[in-house]
């Protein structure tokens, strides 16, 4: 910073160092902008649309106190709560899933504290659709289901398309508009639905033995009195696994048969579905994938004979241009040596005509007229200074 | 596809479902059932959304409508404004829910009403429409390239993006003149000829009297001028002056310099409008205007006339030239690939996606083998193990082929060598005979083979860089792209390697790919010897030609209208310099108009203020200025030598041509449609004499 006195002030000179900085880039403002906490207020609690979505979370939300308050987790109940409806205010997106994880804690250890617990082998076959598991399944599951759609309506319904997130960018928002009054409804329905098929499915998954040993299926139904499948480790039979290795089985084999199954079925129907477009790309991006190397290499020497090429044509103009150059410094050297050679031809003839002068001169000799006399350059008696040629 | 939030709640699910069920059932089952109830929920989302996709999304289809005036068009006026109306509806079983529709807006279009993107549920037969208003304010061609619609389930764990593709193209004409445009110049003569028409003193059967003569046998009584004939008592016939009309070509500069700048407000597009209201105001005054198209290659000319088809068809054409873009030559390819390979996703994104356009990691591998000091590499990788399945085999079977003796020497040194090295590593380490027999053999096995190992190594090292990094991307994008370009080539895969080796034709097909769809590139306008890349010298040379073509094919005197971008062209002008006097020879009139960069200063304006001598010029060390005041100072000087140097060019320029007898004016002096008008007029007014 200059301290000279003659420098105006200093708001002056970054006023006309301003002036010279380019125009402000206009920042571009985002198609969806994001709602303020009070918008997000005024819509959970004033839109008739959105309404039903946040008393039908609460709802679950008081659902699943009672369940973990009887089961002696008083704080758990407490603090699910809170946290349940902090995650719908806040748009605490990732709150749900953490959600389950505390209800399960909760579940496991009802003071939040972990404290020694004894295995109970009848623990599953004691607890199948037990109404209280299922009051705090289904209550989880409507919650959750509530949430996300809320969720959609105050936060983002769908991903943004850049792959990196711009400052312009913002996801777009389900317009509560757009919600149907029986929407909820169906929720609650479906829900109920879904948490009597996961009993089920867990009801599945332990009474199915895995046993490899048998040719036909290696899965059958379990024996309900056989008390070995309370064992939780050996003495077992031959072929026979405890009841957790068969869980982990038959859990896998369901999920991968499941997927499989799926996979299969829609797989085909996007297969039928597929476009013109599509296909063709599917079709182009095989063939080149089998033959991509021979491609490659053809490739390649195409381009290096292409170099080759243009190399021996550059190497061609090269050539001609030098040729040029020498045949102009010939034709120059030519011209040269042929004006040397009129120029002393031309003084050949000066000296002859000279001679021939002289020697006429010196016939007349009845001539006494003085004369002048011309210079020679061989005239040893003449000390005449001479001017230089 | 499952989105990040679908994929946290799966993976979120599995983890409960994995405690829950296989750690601490035996406790609590809350956390299995928790888990299992959720997943039967997320297979049950699953699969309504790939029903809904196949069912609904898979068979949308879309139609369009663009109507001005209240009815469809297939053009359109600019400036005027427009209704776009996109309809997007399937025949599936399935509604979809939430859908997002949105159609892609054109280049160079303002939307004035409504919103191109809408939110709907799709239900099946029911339409969902869009409606909006566009307006066009330059000519050109307005391309619409389709629809994008975006479809979610509720609870944002699904997503699929597809682009319903319906590419239209419409014209969009200069606009009409208003009234003011048509009117004749101010009246200068008392016996002003009617608009459309000149006198020429020829006889012929115009109004106006040229001259009187003996009576020939044949001529119709009505021509006989019956008081002269009366006065020198024989018969004396009339003969009129012959009325022709009044001729003007323009001539439109359409090089790719006058092509530069953003979309409907280049520098073509400006001269085009001139041309258009010049076109318009000649033919309602009933002069016959003909139109002429070059560049630095070629030119594309339509004869004179004044009919309403010949207008039309002269504004279609100044339209179809205001949408020209420059030629992409000289931008790098990575500029080029990085406009086009979003824009490709864009517009084609079942084609780009991975599943159906994939680059296996073996393509992205480096060939060593492609230098010539891999050859080396693989040479230390193949021979040791050679010459040690050589020397194993002479020693298993002593009647096998032996060595060279000079090979033999130098493997029986390496032996030795060798097995030196793997006794000192294995001395007095305290281990027992049989385990250090066994070290040993594998000690000196591997040094044996250690040269092929360090260069199996370094071959490993340097393909697998191919797998990571921006080689890796660049490959990706070019293979995408040049795949697109191939189906739509119909070139198939022979096709995909051209383009991913050959840069030139890559970048030529990217250009074109980039200009169908107009896209447009930023440029570099100067070459890496600091020259203009723009000039397009011989468009000089193509004007020249086609105003000698046009004096030799004139019928009377015309006007010829120039509207080229000759500033940055001051010494190469001499072809069109003779071309102007030749015209002007011809009793031809040429009028010039250049066309002036909007934030340039005008060359005849008022010079620039004095500083004030009460302000001091303050002076302050280089170094005292941080970089940007810098490098602002350097733009600031940088930019007043340019306008200079622009300026001094545009008057010699001026001079050039005012010498050869032309008229030469700025595209934004005064109203250049009004110079050209006046000067019609004035042809019309002369008395020519041929």
């Amino acid at each position: 910073m200059s301290t000279d006195p003659r420098e105006p002030d200093r708001p002056e000179r970054e006023r006309d160092e301003r002036r010279d900085d380019p125009p402000p880039r206009r920042e571009k403002r985002p198609k969806h902008p994001p709602l303020t906490q009070r918008e997000v207020f005024d819509l959970l609690l004033r839109d008739p649309a959105v309404r039903p979505y946040l008393y039908a979370a609460l709802g679950a939300l008081a659902l699943v106190f009672p369940v973990l308050f009887d089961n002696g987790s008083d704080i758990g109940a407490v603090l699910i709560a809170l946290l349940g409806t902090a995650n719908l205010l806040f748009r605490w997106v990732s709150g749900p899933p953490f959600l389950l994880f505390v209800i399960s804690w909760f579940a496991l250890f009802p003071f939040g504290i972990p404290e020694a617990e004894f295995a109970d082998p009848r623990r599953i076959s004691d607890n199948y659709f037990r109404v209280a598991d299922l009051v705090l399944v289904l209550a989880a599951l409507v919650y959750v289901r509530c949430a996300f759609r809320i969720f959609g309506l105050i936060h983002a319904a769908m991903p943004l398309e850049n792959a990196f997130k711009r400052p312009e960018d913002a996801p777009p928002r389900r317009p509560a508009a757009h919600v149907s009054p029986n929407e909820l409804v169906w929720l609650i329905g479906t829900a109920v639905a879904l948490a009597l098929l996961g009993q089920g499915a867990w009801w599945l998954v332990n009474n199915v033995e895995f046993f490899p040993a048998d040719g036909d299926f290696p899965f059958r139904w379990a024996d309900p009195d056989d008390a070995r499948r309370f064992l939780r480790r050996g003495p077992l039979d031959h072929g026979e696994f405890t009841a957790g290795q068969t869980r982990f089985f038959v859990t896998t084999f369901v999920l991968f048969a499941g997927y499989l199954a799926l996979r299969l079925v829609f797989g085909y129907w996007r297969l039928r579905a597929m476009s013109a477009a599509e296909a063709a790309s599917v079709c182009t991006d095989t063939a080149w994938a089998e033959t991509h190397r021979e491609r490659v290499r053809l490739e390649k020497w195409r381009l290096w004979r292409i170099q080759q090429a243009l190399e021996r044509e550059r190497a061609a103009k090269r050539a001609e241009r030098e040729a040029k150059k020498r045949e102009e410094a010939q034709a120059r050297e030519e011209e040269r040596r042929k004006a040397r050679a009129a120029y002393e031809a031309e003084r050949q003839r000066e000296r002859a005509e000279r001679r021939r002068r002289r020697d006429e001169d010196e016939e007349d000799e009845d001539d006494d007229r003085p004369r002048r006399r011309r210079p020679r350059d061989d005239d040893e008696d003449d000390d005449r200074p001479r001017r230089r040629r | 596809m499952l989105t990040t939030r679908g994929w946290w709640f799966l993976i979120v699910v599995l983890a409960l479902l994995a405690i829950g069920a296989f750690w601490i059932p035996y406790f609590t089952v809350v956390p299995a059932l928790l888990a299992a109830t959720l997943l039967v929920w997320f297979v049950y989302e699953w699969v309504l959304f790939q029903t809904k996709s196949n069912a609904a999304v898979a068979r949308l289809r879309v139609r369009r409508w663009v109507l001005q005036g209240g009815r469809p068009t297939p053009m359109l006026w600019a400036g005027s404004p427009f209704e776009v109306r996109v309809r997007v509806q399937h025949n599936g079983l399935v509604t979809v829910e939430y859908a997002v529709v949105e159609d892609r807006l054109p280049a160079a279009a303002d939307v004035l009403e409504g919103d191109p993107e809408r939110v709907a549920a799709l239900r099946s037969g029911e339409p969902c429409d869009v409606t909006y208003t566009l307006r066009c304010p330059a000519p050109g061609v307005l391309r619409f390239e389709g629809v994008k619609v975006r479809v979610a389930d509720l609870n944002g764990f699904f997503y699929r993006r597809v682009f319903l593709r319906d590419p239209v193209e419409f014209l969009v004409l200069p606009p009409l003149v208003n009234d003011e445009g048509r009117q004749r110049a101010n009246k200068r003569f008392n016996n002003l000829p009617p608009p459309g028409i000149h006198r020429l003193r020829r006889p012929g059967s115009g109004d106006e009297l040229l001259d009187l003569r003996d009576y020939r046998p044949g001529d119709p009584p009505k021509m006989i001028a019956w008081k002269a004939s009366a006065r020198k008592d024989k018969l004396i016939t009339k003969e009129f002056e012959n009325d022709v009309p009044v001729r003007c070509v323009l001539f439109l500069d359409t090089c790719d310099g006058v092509r530069l700048g953003p979309p409907g407000n280049t520098l073509l597009t400006r001269m085009a409008g001139i041309a258009a209201v010049v076109a318009q105001a000649s033919a309602a005054n009933r002069d016959l205007v003909g139109l002429t198209t070059f560049d630095d290659e070629g030119a594309t000319r339509s004869k004179t006339a004044r009919t309403q088809t010949h207008m039309i068809q002269v504004l279609r054409q100044l339209a179809e030239v205001s949408a020209l873009q420059p030629g992409t030559h000289g931008v790098p390819l990575d500029a080029l690939v990085g406009r086009a390979h979003p824009l490709a996703h864009e517009l084609y994104p079942e084609v780009m996606k991975r599943s159906s356009n994939s680059v296996p990691l073996s393509r992205s591998w480096v060939p060593l083998l492609d230098k010539w000091w891999g050859w080396i590499v693989l040479f230390f990788v193949v021979f040791p193990p050679c010459l040690l399945a050589v020397f194993i085999a002479g020693v298993l079977d002593p009647d096998s082929a032996p060595l060279p003796a000079w090979l033999r020497k130098v493997y029986a040194s390496w032996l030795g060598g060798t097995l030196e090295v793997a006794v000192q590593i294995l001395r007095n380490r305290g281990i027992s005979l049989y385990p250090r027999l066994t070290l040993f053999a594998i000690v000196w096995f591997g040094l044996l083979i250690l040269p092929s190992v360090i260069a199996g190594f370094f071959w490993l090292i340097y393909g697998i860089r191919g797998w990571f990094g921006a080689r890796r991307a660049d490959l990706i994008k070019r293979k995408q792209l040049a795949q697109l370009f191939a189906m739509q080539d119909g070139t198939g895969p022979e096709g995909i390697e051209r383009y991913v080796h050959d840069d030139e034709e890559f970048g030529k097909r990217l250009g074109a790919f980039l200009t169908h769809h107009q896209l447009r590139v930023p440029m570099p306008l100067y070459d890496d010897s600091g020259k203009y890349r723009f000039r397009c010298p011989r468009k000089v040379e193509v004007l020249a030609g086609e105003i000698v073509r046009a004096i030799a094919r004139a019928r009377d005197n015309e006007l010829y209208v120039l509207l080229a971008d000759l500033t940055e062209l001051g010494d190469d002008l001499e072809p069109l310099v003779k071309a102007c006097r030749a015209a002007r020879a011809r009793k031809h009139h040429v009028l010039v108009i250049v066309p002036w960069p909007a934030d340039l200063p005008a060359p005849d304006g008022a010079p620039p203020e004095p500083p004030d001598p009460e302000k001091k010029k303050r002076r302050r060390h280089p170094d005292d200025l941080d970089d940007r005041a810098r490098a602002r100072r350097i733009s600031k000087i940088v930019l007043e030598n340019m306008t200079k140097k622009y300026q001094d060019q545009f008057r010699a320029v001026r001079r050039a041509l005012a010498g050869a007898g032309a008229t030469v004016m700025r595209a934004d002096d005064g109203d250049p449609v009004r110079l050209v008008l006046d000067r019609l007029d004035r042809l019309r007014g002369m008395r020519t004499r041929r």
